[in-house]
């Protein structure tokens, strides 16, 4: 009988003695925490891309309610977001436009140099001799950058080439960071003229390598009238403060090379997966339950 | 030999011959779980080592000082009974969740306070220390009284041991499934099954310690 009446008394003292000591150190390692972090986490769309400069979604929102980041410094979230932020901040929101990624390669009938058969990832390929392609400044099209992207806003196209699907891009700039040619920009939707290419040869040898290179002829930066398209390093090369997207030096060029996007733009094919599930995180919930 | 070489010993053969993950197979879960990279896999390892090593001290102090019978138990000075047939056989278990449970809530309100981002990186992992059974196992390893009673200080230097040791086979594992995420894995096998095998290669390649000492 003693045994039981002792086990409760020892776990009974057990326990308020540990009690009071949480109580004491939590007390002691209080933290205060603004109440308006927990709001903006809940209304951010919880990517955690990085794409405003802070490490995840929780440390933009405890920035953001210090005063460290605008409000609409969330580029997935966009608009909405921003005016959901702004509201709880008791600011206005400033219309920021929404940004694309555009892919500055369209490679087309490019040799390959030998073939690689290394991890299928273009950043492991380019560190061997530029990668296999043909053109060393040209798409390697392993796909890395599709891989890369959280949104499922690309997908490799038919030529080999990835194609940005404008709808779901949310210019976090994920896939212009993987990319070791460096072939992607994330540029203002308003901006409808590019040139797709970033081969720095002369045109003769560009020529030869692809069958679509910029050969740096100046037709286009003779026609345009905002003096906006320069060839520097025998390569034509937008300035976008200056370019109206006019459209006058696509029609000029004789490879064809300066795209037009107006019309022209990827229609978005299925509705929209937010976020796609990445083996890891099932992996993390599993674990978390077991 | 000396004290110093009995701590070494100790060390040695925790991190090495009886490691908690790799010999005693304790503590699979984070070792599974937080091991995609190195960063957090060493984040855990450190929370853990603090959490062994302090549940090694605080379970030695209730093992002799309430749990067990004899002239120590303070229990047995209001129940003379007790004194006799000490509480060891009804309350070890409990009272260790109970310590080890305070212990993780301690370092995470600590942390909150004194290192907010590794309280951020570390996210879930640190509450789920409570539930990791290497840390019961260390604690119920170093109050069984065979072959020789430990003193405090080897079982607080055991408990440290013992988390260096899981901080070790995490590492390893991170760093071979940082490469594992590269290599072309047959589709049955991709993700935990591919792990599995790489921990039970890990765990033949510690037996090789076995007989060390």
């Amino acid at each position: 009988m003693s045994i039981i009446i002792g086990t409760f008394i020892t776990m009974g003292v057990l326990g308020i003695a540990f009690g009071l000591g949480l109580a004491i150190v939590s007390d002691r390692f209080a933290v205060k925490i603004d109440p308006r972090v927990e709001k903006i986490i809940e209304v951010l769309p919880g990517a955690n891309c990085g794409a405003c400069g802070l490490a995840g979604c929780s440390d933009f929102a405890k920035a953001v309610a210090e005063g460290r980041a605008p409000v609409s410094g969330c580029t997935v979230g966009q608009e909405d977001v921003a005016r959901l932020i702004a509201n709880i901040m008791g600011v206005v929101a400033e219309a920021k436009e929404k940004s694309v990624a555009v892919v500055m390669c369209r490679a087309k009938n490019v040799v390959d140099k030998f073939a690689y058969e290394g991890v299928s990832d273009c950043r492991a390929a380019a560190l061997l001799h530029g990668g296999p392609k043909g053109c060393e400044y040209g798409c390697i099209g392993l796909g890395t950058c599709v891989e890369a992207c959280m949104f499922e806003a690309m997908r490799m196209g038919s030529d080999g080439v990835p194609e940005i699907i404008e709808e779901r891009c949310t210019a976090c700039g994920k896939c212009a960071a993987v990319c070791p040619k460096a072939l992607i920009s994330i540029l203002p939707i308003s901006k409808k003229v590019h040139v797709r290419c970033k081969s720095l040869d002369k045109g003769a040898v560009a020529k030869k390598k692809c069958g679509n290179p910029c050969i740096a002829c100046k037709l286009c930066e003779k026609e345009c009238p905002y003096d906006a398209i320069h060839v520097q390093n025998f390569l034509a090369v937008i300035d976008y403060d200056k370019c109206t997207s006019c459209g006058k030096c696509v029609l000029v060029c004789p490879t064809k090379i300066i795209e037009n996007y107006e019309g022209k733009r990827v229609v978005v094919v299925s509705a929209s997966p937010f976020k796609k599930v990445k083996q890891e995180d099932v992996i993390l919930s599993v674990s978390k339950e077991s | 030999m000396g004290e110093i070489g009995n701590i070494l010993l100790i060390i040695v053969s925790v991190v090495f011959v009886n490691n908690f993950v790799l010999a005693k197979f304790l503590g699979l879960c984070p070792f599974v779980g937080v091991t995609q990279k190195t960063e957090s896999a060493l984040g855990m390892g450190m929370a853990v080592t603090f959490v062994m090593a302090m549940t090694g001290a605080v379970t030695w102090l209730v093992y002799n000082y309430i749990l067990l019978p004899g002239s120590s138990n303070i229990i047995g000075m209001i129940f003379p009974s007790i004194r006799e047939s000490g509480l060891v056989g009804v309350l070890k278990t409990a009272s260790y969740i109970l310590v080890i449970a305070t212990l993780v809530q301690i370092v995470e309100l600590a942390l909150r306070k004194l290192s907010p981002a590794l309280y951020e990186s570390l996210g879930i992992y640190l509450p789920l220390i409570t539930t990791n059974c290497a840390v019961l196992g260390v604690a119920l390893l170093n109050t069984t009284d065979s072959p020789e009673r430990l003193s405090f200080l080897h079982a607080t230097v055991q408990g440290f041991g013992a988390g260096l040791g899981f901080m070790v086979a995490m590492l390893l594992m991170s760093g071979i499934r940082e490469r594992l995420a590269l290599a072309n894995v047959p589709t049955c096998l991709q993700g935990l099954p591919i792990a599995f095998i790489c921990t039970g290669l890990m765990a033949l390649a510690f037996f090789g310690f076995s007989g060390m000492i």
